[in-house]
């Protein structure tokens, strides 16, 4: 990741974030690499090399585009390969009422078939991802393979 | 360095997440908190047009009641002078001209469905964000704000006339507080009443926002004192430290005021370790006169970004989520009296 600072066609001070896409879910290439631009004065420090996970909406006409919610669609990835998880800029507060599958907005068996076939995660993170979609998110971290899988099931339908 | 804060109200992403998205001052430098010169009124201007379905008089209305609920409070000195903005401002890049050109001076936009929003964050985040206020510095002063209230949302009055009280805090200079973060969201909205306008983030029942508690009154009365300031409130002084006796950066301390009953969740103030970035743990808290105990808390992980708490919470790479402070109770009673400070010494947090 890049980050380089410009000024918009309305002389705004601009961020230019460059992204290498190592998974791209809907509407992103794996391997590509591209550009978002970014009001530098509404947007979250960012270092440069930092892993990120970003729900994005579509350019705006000026070209702008900041993670939904601007905090909360924002994840910041810690930690190293397969115990790698994830935090928003939210603390991950309100991401679901107690556990995920109690709600209305995730199949328990659709996600965890994602994360087995679709990711082709070894049994023992698929049971993480299972375990830990019951306990409440909020201030918590929580494994990047759920949130991956969660999101995968829904862009499948 | 500037700071910006957004509400957020509701992401439409994969997975739904309920929120909208004043202990101390927003922007400081050097040990010295950055504020308006109030020995002039402040002045600002308000964009033309309605809001959403509220229309313009209201909404005019509401802007100044809402800016007027800081300036009535009876401890502090404040004036507020509002007029029209000669413009109606409904794009994105109407807005970044005037929003970045110094001449207009303080203004609030209205940005009547949303397209402003849609144009700065993206398409389709008109349905995620209440508004923003931002104040811009001019050497050791603020000197203009930036505010922008969204009419997409505005079907509830009372939610539009909250955000504006928290909003206006921040374009006053206010920072955010997290006193009582455990009721914000537990399902009661009758427990809402205690949670202070300048919290981060939405409750059961954000319409309480729109009234003043007692740690938002004591921050402004703190930052913009009058002459009653002395004779109504007292300070609570000291540092945090670590056992390694390095100084807390960014931990929440705050005071209860030993009282029974409903004032037990009400009388609640707080500020931010190292809250003036002196790097030495240092803490001010205002309170009324009388008898205290202290605690201090992590801030927490939701509170970054923009709903940040605290100079050290912008990311969460930042001192307030390193090495985290564990909840640390004090057990001594302080006691305070009207302009006096009461100096506590160096804290050791756990």
């Amino acid at each position: 990741m890049e980050l380089v600072e410009g000024s918009d066609k309305a002389q705004a001070v601009v961020r230019v974030v460059t992204i290498q896409i190592e998974d791209g879910i809907k509407n992103a290439t794996t391997g590509q690499d591209v550009e978002i631009r970014q009001l530098a004065s509404v947007s979250a420090p960012l270092a440069e090399g930092e892993e990120v996970l970003w729900f994005l909406p579509r350019d705006s006409t000026l070209g702008l585009a900041q993670p939904l919610g601007v905090y909360s669609g924002d994840f910041r990835i810690e930690g190293e390969g397969a115990s790698r998880v994830v935090n928003n800029l939210r603390g991950n507060a309100g991401l679901w009422d107690g556990s995920l599958w109690a709600g209305d907005g995730f199949d328990r068996s659709r996600v965890l078939d994602t994360a087995a076939k679709t990711m082709s995660l070894p049994p023992a993170r698929v049971s993480t991802i299972d375990r830990a979609a019951t306990l409440g998110p909020d201030n918590r971290d929580i494994p990047l393979d759920l949130l991956l899988a969660a999101t995968k099931s829904r862009v499948q339908r | 360095m500037s700071r910006q804060f957004a509400i957020i109200s509701v992401i439409a992403c994969v997975i739904t997440q309920a929120a909208i998205t004043a202990g101390g001052p927003t922007q400081v430098e050097r040990g010295t908190a950055l504020l308006w010169n109030n020995d002039h009124p402040i002045a600002y201007k308000i964009d033309k047009g309605p809001l959403g379905k509220i229309d313009e008089a209201k909404a005019r209305t509401f802007v100044e009641e809402a800016m007027n609920t800081w300036a009535q409070v009876t401890t502090t000195r404040l004036q507020l002078t509002p007029s029209q903005l000669g413009e109606d401002i409904k794009t994105a890049t109407r807005y970044l001209t005037v929003a970045g050109d110094a001449s207009v001076g303080s203004i609030v936009v209205l940005d009547n469905v949303g397209d402003i929003i849609k144009g700065l964050y993206g398409e389709g985040q008109e349905v995620n964000i209440l508004g923003f206020a931002s104040p811009r510095l001019s050497g050791a002063h603020v000197t203009r704000f930036v505010a922008l209230m969204n009419g997409f949302v505005s079907d509830d009055h009372a939610m539009v006339r909250s955000t504006m009280v928290h909003e206006f805090g921040h374009a006053l200079g206010l920072d955010h507080t997290q006193i009582n973060s455990g009721l914000a969201k537990n399902g009661d909205p009758s427990d809402d009443e205690f949670i202070p306008t300048m919290f981060p983030t939405s409750g059961d029942d954000d319409s309480t926002l729109m009234n003043l508690n007692p740690d938002d009154v004591a921050w402004i009365s703190k930052l913009y004192p009058n002459d009653q300031f002395s004779k109504a409130y007292g300070t609570i002084r000291g540092k945090l430290i670590r056992k390694d006796k390095t100084p807390v950066l960014g931990a929440n301390v705050v005071a209860i005021a030993l009282l029974k009953g409903r004032e037990d969740s009400m009388m609640r103030f707080s500020c931010v370790s190292d809250y003036l970035m002196t790097s030495d743990g240092a803490f001010e808290i205002v309170v009324t006169p009388g008898s205290y105990k202290l605690f201090a808390e992590p801030i927490l992980h939701g509170f970054a970004g923009g709903s940040s708490v605290g100079p050290y919470a912008a990311s969460l790479r930042e001192a307030s989520f390193k090495n985290r402070i564990k909840l640390t109770r004090f057990p001594s009673s302080i006691s305070v009296k009207a302009g006096e400070v009461t100096d506590v010494g160096t804290l050791i947090a756990q």
